[in-house]
């Protein structure tokens, strides 16, 4: 059985949870880049949370589906709709063969996910379908999902019956501003006094060179001590560095497993999903919070919804 | 452990730990003291993830299972019982072949020209060492190997590459390096090499490791043509 793509969209690609555990050999886990808005997709069909789905990227595809599925659509709003029928997001679809999926631009948050109720079938490298561009990895041949081409998938065994009762402050709607709580960085140090105000009472904006690696800021620039001798280091994804140009940058879920420029801050974990949904031009501003209450932020996050 | 060792752990995020050196321990500056502590580390404990730099190593912690301060202990208990002479005994050689010319070697003739080098003391110059993997990163696979000799230091590119051919042999500063995938790159080609870095169906796709030196061999074209 397959779902066929008749318009691909902007970037649409498989993702599951990623693949973590690798990047020692410079792999980095990648993934969905809203993982909250990933697992909520499985979640409310009853699979397994690390179930592969497609990610779209602003400009979702349309699909034509070959057999009976339950679709979920979580994350950005891209006006989903069924045979030109308007859906709802963060429900259960039942979709009929020949019907037809379509989705539009969405002009809140960046990325939506489609979870249907069989598996997709797609490369495993790694013990993770999910698709890497810059090396074509995983998903199917690595690449972007192509118009034309066609989405296998298999029955599969859920782990509870579909959630079609869910709290729908769980995929709360997105916003063009967005408040990011953060933790100090290893090098947060090296801002200069001045520039630690500034950080926490400016709005910065996502610039338009974007993408799954990382999200570029611009609009206000962080000051650092002239410190030129920062070695390579770990990154993670989350992190905030700064180059000696003074605007940050926050490495996505594609982002290198090493870097050279000062770790100022570090996304709390709770709201790393969200830089995901970050858009071009959209605002944001940071908000420091200590790392004993992200972790507790983190654990929350964790018990909103679980199996 | 080296007595002289001093271990600082600090807190990258809510579940990764930095582990570094006090500035005035006696491996503070060796380059391959992280990456051999990080193999170490890995295999003592099913740690999430355990990722090495030139002077620090980052450890991901499972926090469902493992509180921060449990971690921190684990992990001080770990490193002292690494002894770094030991550790570092067991490398293989890896021996690459490569074919070094003009027609893969995009930056030999700029290199030759600018360093004052024929393009037979630039080969003998980058095949004459073997290197020690200093770090793994970048791309998946990519290898910092080091140190190059001093005669064949150039900086990198000013623009880097978009789509370098899978298997380009590159240097830059005192690294070198082959590029497993292609892809794009800033470092100066000087050959390519027909061998596999990486393949996907094995359990550990990456050829080159943590815990290995590799030496380069020139080989001709007929040999890279036939190689397999």
């Amino acid at each position: 059985m397959g779902i066929e793509i008749i318009s691909s969209g902007l970037q649409t690609t498989i993702q599951d949870l990623g693949r973590a555990g690798w990047r020692h050999m410079g792999v980095p886990e990648s993934g969905g880049a809203d993982k909250f808005s990933l697992k909520l997709a499985n979640f409310i069909l009853g699979k397994p949370f690390n179930s592969p789905v497609l990610e779209c990227t602003l400009n979702g595809p349309t699909l034509k589906f070959s057999a009976p599925y339950s679709v979920v659509i979580t994350g950005a709003d891209m006006n989903p709709k069924i045979n030109n029928k308007e859906v709802e997001m963060n429900q259960v679809i039942e979709v009929k063969p020949d019907d037809i999926l379509s989705m539009d631009n969405c002009s809140k948050g960046c990325r939506s996910y489609i979870a249907f109720s069989e598996e997709i079938l797609a490369k495993d490298f790694l013990g993770s379908t999910s698709t890497y561009l810059p090396a074509k990895l995983g998903g199917i041949e690595g690449l972007p999902l192509k118009e034309g081409s066609v989405i296998n998938t298999k029955p599969c065994k859920l782990e509870t019956t579909p959630h079609t009762e869910i709290d729908f402050n769980l995929g709360k709607p997105f916003k063009n501003e967005w408040a990011i709580r953060v933790i100090k960085g290893p090098e947060y140090d090296l801002i200069k006094e001045t520039s630690r105000e500034i950080i926490f009472s400016s709005i910065f904006t996502v610039s338009n060179d974007s993408n799954r690696m990382g999200n570029r800021l611009t609009g206000v620039k962080v000051d650092i001590s002239n410190n030129n001798q920062m070695v390579s280091c770990p990154m993670a994804p989350g992190t905030i560095q700064c180059p000696e140009n003074g605007l940050p940058i926050i490495l996505g879920c594609d982002s290198q497993t090493l870097g050279g420029y000062p770790r100022i801050l570090q996304i709390a974990a709770a709201d790393l999903h969200l830089i995901g949904q970050l858009r071009p031009n959209d605002s944001i501003s940071f908000e420091m919070i200590t790392v004993d209450q992200a972790r507790k932020e983190l654990m929350k996050q964790d018990s909103l919804f679980s199996y | 452990m080296n007595s002289v060792d001093r271990f600082y752990i600090s807190e990258f995020s809510e579940d990764i730990l930095l582990v570094e050196l006090d500035q005035a321990s006696e491996h503070q500056n060796n380059s391959s003291f992280f990456l051999s502590l990080s193999a170490y580390l890995r295999k003592k404990t099913d740690w999430v993830e355990v990722v090495a730099a030139e002077k620090s190593i980052a450890v991901k912690y499972d926090y469902l299972k493992i509180t921060d301060s449990k971690a921190k202990e684990l992990i001080l208990s770990q490193v002292h019982g690494f002894d770094f002479k030991v550790e570092s005994k067991t490398k293989t050689l890896l021996r690459v072949p490569v074919y070094y010319s003009d027609e893969f070697g995009l930056d030999i003739e700029q290199i030759t020209k600018t360093k004052s080098l024929t393009s037979e003391e630039l080969i003998n110059l980058h095949s004459n060492i073997e290197y020690e993997v200093k770090m793994i990163g970048f791309n998946p696979g990519f290898a910092y190997l080091g140190d190059l000799d001093k005669k064949l230091r150039v900086p990198r590119l000013s623009k880097p590459r978009i789509n370098l051919l899978p298997g380009s042999v590159g240097i830059a500063e005192n690294r070198t390096g082959i590029y497993p995938f292609g892809g794009p790159g800033g470092w100066n080609i000087i050959g390519r090499t027909p061998m596999k870095l990486f393949d996907e169906n094995k359990e550990n796709p990456f050829l080159i490791k943590q815990d290995m030196r590799v030496k380069f061999d020139p080989i001709t074209k007929k040999e890279f043509e036939s190689f397999n």
